[in-house]
């Protein structure tokens, strides 16, 4: 679960986010929807403690992110927009390497398991670098699956991925449902296809909706359908 | 240990690590040829002299290059903002990472400077102990511009910048530093000396230098003016000592506190 309190973010005098309030809870899909240049970023990296906090609290699954206790990172798992991974590395290697550095030591069956999920088993032990844009997003969603984590965020996880890469994502993504997942899109119909709500952010302030009161209120009701 | 195993599969399958191994071994292997009119008896001192001046120009840039590179992949390759969200602190990343790097360039050095010792042994007469001497010097070198290269890598925003800070660090260690030292030489009186000397083998390359030219003993201490003695105020191997671990512990900190992630910070 996300709870974001009262969230105030400013570079300069310029204020990005004022009065952020979202409650994200267990088995929603959230969609964080804005034009570009809205704050989405500083707000997922406010989230992930990459940004200290001005103002404003923010709870992961009920713990406080501070940098002072780093507890909530393990239940947050996070998937960067545009990101490469070791390229040099088969995808084998890259999941064990990331098992290796959160937890110590890789379960080799639960690698196994992720790897099955997002159907990249049989590629396993080729390189990175040979892979296509829609194999490394699914890598690095195996990366992400394997912290077990409850709580997902996601940037732009369809970015630059043919129709088949994009389908093949969302299909993986919709059997999540025991999670919580935060993920940034600029694409209306795949929140239709798999979020049950969407967070707008506009001029640095946030309203939560439902999909279908949002397509509603952007005239956009009859999108997609 | 699994920074140090990605750190080596990623390597050896890349061009880097072998491009700048190839350097060092061709740079050997010529002063090798160019040394075979030394005497049996005394050339193998020269040579190691000479080869230490030669690749002192350039272990610091291919260090610094690799160490910085290879953080701003980090960054680059969004590996760093993954493992930093999850787990580490950017200490804890940089340590691991730095003991990985070492792995990566230390071994190859040692191994290649192993069978380099081989070949030495059909022309000269070996002397373990300087060789032994020779290698740690370089190792020592090696170090501490890896981990000014993390440095850079740390703190740079782009391909370019860590070209630009890299080729500074490369040229205030070989002319600016000794250069600002000899235009405040005039000034420097005998109660100052210590403190000169330490300004001066605060540089890497001198230190490293001093310490393996007097135990090879190229330089004697017998009869040095009352001015040099109170210069060389400690063992040359301190100097080196105190410097390595100036450097590695500066440019440790830098990147700890100018460290970014990634663009937007």
């Amino acid at each position: 679960m996300i709870k974001i309190q009262n969230l105030n973010q400013s570079f300069g005098k310029k204020n990005i986010l004022e009065g952020i309030n979202l409650k994200i809870n267990k088995h929603e899909i959230c969609a964080l929807v804005g034009r570009n240049g809205a704050g989405k970023s500083t707000l997922i990296n406010s989230l992930l403690g990459l940004l200290p906090v001005a103002q404003g609290i923010i709870h992961i699954n009920g713990i406080e992110v501070t940098k002072k206790n780093q507890e909530w990172k393990k239940a947050i798992a996070y998937l960067p927009e545009k990101f490469m991974l070791y390229p040099m590395l088969t995808g084998l290697e890259n999941v064990l390497f990331f098992a290796e550095a959160v937890s110590g030591k890789a379960n080799h069956d639960q690698v196994e398991n992720v790897l099955k999920a997002v159907s990249l088993w049989d590629d396993c032990d080729v390189q990175v670098k040979k892979y296509s844009k829609g194999m490394l997003q699914r890598l690095g969603l195996a990366i992400t699956l394997y912290q077990d984590s409850n709580t997902l965020i996601l940037d732009e996880p369809t970015s630059g991925i043919d129709p088949i890469g994009r389908k093949e994502i969302l299909e993986i993504l919709k059997t999540l449902h025991d999670k919580t997942i935060l993920l940034s899109s600029h694409h209306l119909d795949e929140i239709k296809q798999i979020c049950t709500h969407v967070a707008y952010l506009s001029d640095g302030k946030m309203e939560k909706y439902t999909v279908d009161e949002f397509l509603q209120s952007q005239n956009l009701g009859g999108f997609g359908s | 240990m699994h920074y140090i195993w990605k750190e080596w599969k990623e390597n050896i399958r890349g061009k880097g690590l072998w491009l700048s191994l190839s350097i060092i071994v061709l740079i050997s292997l010529a002063i090798l040829f160019r040394s075979s009119s030394l005497s049996f008896e005394k050339g193998f001192y020269v040579l190691l002299i000479n080869l230490f001046d030669t690749i002192i120009y350039f272990i610091p840039i291919l260090c610094l290059f690799i160490g910085a590179f290879s953080i701003f992949q980090e960054k680059e390759q969004k590996t760093l903002i993954m493992l930093l969200t999850k787990k580490d602190h950017y200490s804890s990343f940089l340590w691991k990472k730095s003991l990985g790097l070492y792995s990566v360039v230390l071994l190859p050095i040692l191994v290649w400077f192993f069978i380099y010792l081989l070949f030495l042994k059909f022309s000269f007469q070996i002397d373990m102990k300087g060789y032994f001497i020779f290698v740690v010097a370089i190792i020592c070198l090696a170090l501490i511009f890896l981990q000014m290269g993390a440095a850079i890598g740390s703190f740079s925003r782009s391909r370019m910048q860590i070209i630009g800070y890299t080729i500074f660090v490369w040229f205030y260690f070989f002319f600016l530093h000794d250069f600002m030292l000899l235009s405040y030489l005039p000034k420097v009186t005998y109660e100052k000396v210590k403190l000169f000397s330490a300004g001066f083998f605060l540089n890497p390359l001198e230190a490293v230098r001093m310490y393996l030219e007097t135990s090879m003993g190229v330089y004697s201490f017998g009869h040095m003016s009352r001015l040099l003695e109170a210069f060389l105020w400690t063992k040359p191997g301190i100097f080196l000592l105190a410097s390595f671990a100036f450097w590695i512990l500066v440019s440790y900190i830098v990147a700890i506190i100018f460290h970014r992630k990634e663009g937007f910070e």
